[in-house]
C-alpha cells in the first residue's frame, strides 16, 4: 500500500510551471528521496503535498484520500510532518515552546511523553531546552526541525533538505536518525541534494529535472546509474 | 525647578503612558502576525468613547458595568471588521490591507458621525475618578490611577497568557511564521480573531478611560492617538506585546517631560516632538526596544 500518490501534478508562479505533470508514489514504511538540482521543484513538491502552494492540476493522495483542495493545518491534522527548508524555526520561541508547538494536536496526556522521547533522541536539545531557538547552531537548529516533527508522531514524514549547510558528521547523525525512527512504520519523503548521503539510507529514489520526472527506481539501482551518478554524485563516467 | 515638579510630571507621563500602551498593544499584535498597519485602530478608541456617551445617557447607569460593556463592543467591533474587511485579504500584498484599514477608519468615523454626532460630546465622569488623592504629596486624579492599574495588569496578563498557554504561544508562533504554524496544525484564523478581539478590547477600555480622563469625546479623537501609539508600538519594538506597552509608557514620558521641562513657548510641538522621535527611532534602532534584531524572521 502507498502513503502518498500523486498523479500528474503540476504547480505554477504567477505563468511559470514549477511542476509539469510529476507522478510518484511513497510506499508506506518506506524512505522514498526525491533528488534533483535547485530548481527542479522538489521543495516546491512538498510544499504541495503539506498544502502550503495549491496545484494548478493534478491530484495528491494520501491513504487513498484526496488531499489536494486541503488546508495546511487540516493535512497536518491528517498525520503528515512537514520540515521545510531553511528549518523553519520559531526563533523567537524557546526550544521547549517550538516542540510544544510540534504537539500542539496531540491529546494533552501524551505530551509531557512525547518530549521526553524527543529530548532523549537528541540530548542537545535538553541542553538548550529554555533557549531561544534563535540563539541555536545550524545543527541544532535541524535537530529541533526534526524532533518538532516527530513529536507530532507523523504517519508521513516529509523532510527538505536535512543536511543542508550542516557539517557531514552532523548530516550523517541527522539521517541516521531518520532511519532509525522510520523503523517505526514512518513513511518518508526527503529531499535532498547530497545524493550519496540519502541514496544510502532510502529505499527508493525518484529524479526530478526543472519540474520532470527524469528517473526512478530502487536507491540501490538509482547510486549505478550512470547518468545520475554523473549528476548528483559526481562520479566520472 | 523642583522634586515635587519632577514627580508630578513622572505621574502625568505614566498616565498618558498606560493610555498609549493599551492602543498600542493591539496594533503591535496585528502588525506582528498580519504584517497590518491598522490605521483603524484609533478609530476603534474613538468608537468606543462615543459609544459610551450614549450608552451612559441611555442604557447603563453604573461605571463599571459602562466600562465592561464597551470593551467588550469594541472587542466584537475588531473581530467583525476582521472577518469582513481583512480576512478576504489574507495573502494579499500589506498595501492592499493597509489602505482597508484607511477605508475602515473612515467608515468607522463617518459611521459615529452619522449614527451618534458630529459636535463634540461631554463625557459623564465618575465622582471617585475625577476626584484628586493626595499620594506622597502628589495630586493625582482617581482616572490616572485607575488607567495605570489596568494599562499594568493587561500587560501582565497578557504577557502572561502568551509565554503560558496553548494558545498564547501559539499567538507567537504564527507571528513568528505563519506558514510554519500552520504545519504544525495551527487553524490560523484563530490566533488572528483572537489578536484583534483582544487589541480592540484593550482600545475600547482605552476609549472609556480617555473619556473619564478628559470629560469629553469627538467623533475625530482616535486619528492622533491612534498614530501616536503606532509610533509607541515601533518603539517598543512592533510585533512585541511587552515591547507596546514598554514603547507607551517611553512616548508618554517623553512627551510630557518635553513639554513639561522646556520653556511654554515650545509646548506647540508636542505632536513635532513625537514624530520626531519615531524618525531617530527609525534611524538608530529600527527594530525597537524589546523588537527582534534583523534577519531573525528567515
Amino acid at each position: 500500500m502507498n502513503a502518498l500518490e500523486i498523479n500528474n501534478l503540476e504547480v505554477s508562479y504567477g505563468g511559470i510551471r514549477a511542476l509539469k505533470g510529476v507522478s510518484l508514489s511513497v510506499a508506506e514504511g518506506q524512505i522514498t528521496v526525491l533528488l534533483g538540482a535547485n530548481g527542479a521543484g522538489k521543495s516546491t513538491l512538498l510544499k504541495a503535498i503539506s498544502g502550503l502552494v495549491k496545484p494548478t492540476k493534478g491530484s495528491i493522495k494520501l491513504w487513498q484520500k484526496d488531499i489536494a483542495s486541503l488546508k495546511p493545518h487540516e493535512i497536518s491534522s491528517l498525520g503528515v510532518a512537514h520540515v521545510p527548508e531553511g528549518r523553519g524555526m520559531f526563533p523567537g520561541l524557546s526550544v521547549r515552546e517550538n516542540l510544544q508547538m510540534g504537539v500542539y494536536l496531540a491529546p494533552t496526556s501524551e505530551i509531557s511523553d512525547r518530549l521526553e522521547q524527543a529530548l532523549n533522541l537528541f540530548p542537545r536539545l535538553r541542553e538548550r531546552f529554555t533557549q531561544l531557538a534563535g540563539s541555536l547552531s545550524g545543527g541544532e537548529q535541524q535537530m529541533l526541525a526534526l524532533a518538532r516533527a516527530l513529536v507530532a508522531r507523523p504517519k508521513l514524514l516529509l523532510l527538505d533538505e536535512p543536511s543542508l549547510g550542516l557539517a557531514p558528521i552532523i548530516s550523517q547523525e541527522i539521517f541516521r536518525t531518520i532511519r532509525q525512527v522510520h523503523q517505526t512504520g514512518m513513511s518518508v519523503l526527503v529531499v535532498e541534494q547530497n545524493a550519496r548521503l540519502a541514496l544510502q539510507v532510502a529505499d527508493y529514489a525518484y529524479v526530478l529535472k526543472t519540474g520532470e520526472l527524469e528517473t526512478h527506481g530502487l536507491a540501490s539501482d538509482i547510486s549505478k546509474n550512470e547518468s545520475v551518478g554523473k549528476a548528483y554524485l559526481g562520479v566520472e563516467a | 525647578m523642583n522634586v515635587d515638579y519632577f514627580f508630578q510630571q513622572l505621574v502625568n507621563g505614566l498616565a498618558i503612558g498606560s493610555l498609549y500602551a493599551l492602543v498600542a498593544v493591539g496594533l503591535s499584535m496585528v502588525y506582528g502576525i498580519l504584517r497590518l498597519i491598522n490605521f483603524a485602530h484609533g478609530d476603534l478608541m474613538m468608537v468606543a468613547a462615543m459609544s459610551g456617551v450614549t450608552l451612559l445617557l441611555f442604557l447603563v447607569k453604573s461605571p463599571f458595568i459602562l466600562f465592561i460593556a464597551i470593551a467588550l463592543l469594541a472587542g466584537l467591533l475588531g473581530l467583525v471588521f476582521e472577518r469582513i474587511a481583512y480576512r478576504p485579504l489574507r495573502g494579499a500584498p500589506e498595501v492592499n490591507l493597509l489602505i482597508t484599514s484607511f477605508a475602515v477608519s473612515s467608515i468607522l468615523q463617518t459611521g459615529t458621525v452619522m449614527a451618534i454626532t458630529a459636535q463634540p460630546r461631554r463625557f459623564e465622569t465618575v465622582p471617585v475618578l475625577s476626584k484628586l488623592y493626595d499620594v506622597a504629596g502628589l495630586q493625582i486624579r482617581g482616572a490616572d490611577i485607575a488607567t495605570f492599574i489596568i494599562a499594568v495588569l493587561s500587560a501582565l496578563a497578557l504577557t502572561w497568557f502568551t509565554r503560558t498557554s496553548r494558545t498564547g504561544i501559539a499567538m507567537r508562533a504564527v507571528s513568528e511564521n505563519l506558514q510554519v504554524s500552520m504545519l504544525m496544525g495551527i487553524n490560523p484564523s484563530r490566533p488572528i480573531a483572537l489578536a484583534f478581539f483582544i487589541g480592540s478590547l484593550l482600545a475600547g477600555v482605552a476609549g472609556v478611560l480617555w473619556g473619564w480622563k478628559y470629560g469629553q469625546v469627538d467623533p475625530t479623537m482616535g486619528f492622533l492617538p491612534g498614530l501616536k501609539a503606532f509610533v509607541a508600538a515601533v518603539i517598543g519594538g512592533i510585533g512585541s506585546i511587552p515591547g507596546a506597552f514598554v514603547g507607551g509608557y517611553v512616548l508618554g514620558l517623553a512627551e510630557v517631560f518635553f513639554i513639561g521641562f522646556l520653556p511654554p513657548s515650545f509646548s506647540g510641538y508636542r505632536d513635532v516632538f513625537v514624530f520626531a522621535l519615531l524618525f531617530i527611532v527609525l534611524l538608530v534602532r529600527p527594530q525597537g526596544i524589546l523588537g527582534a534584531a534583523k534577519g531573525r524572521r528567515a
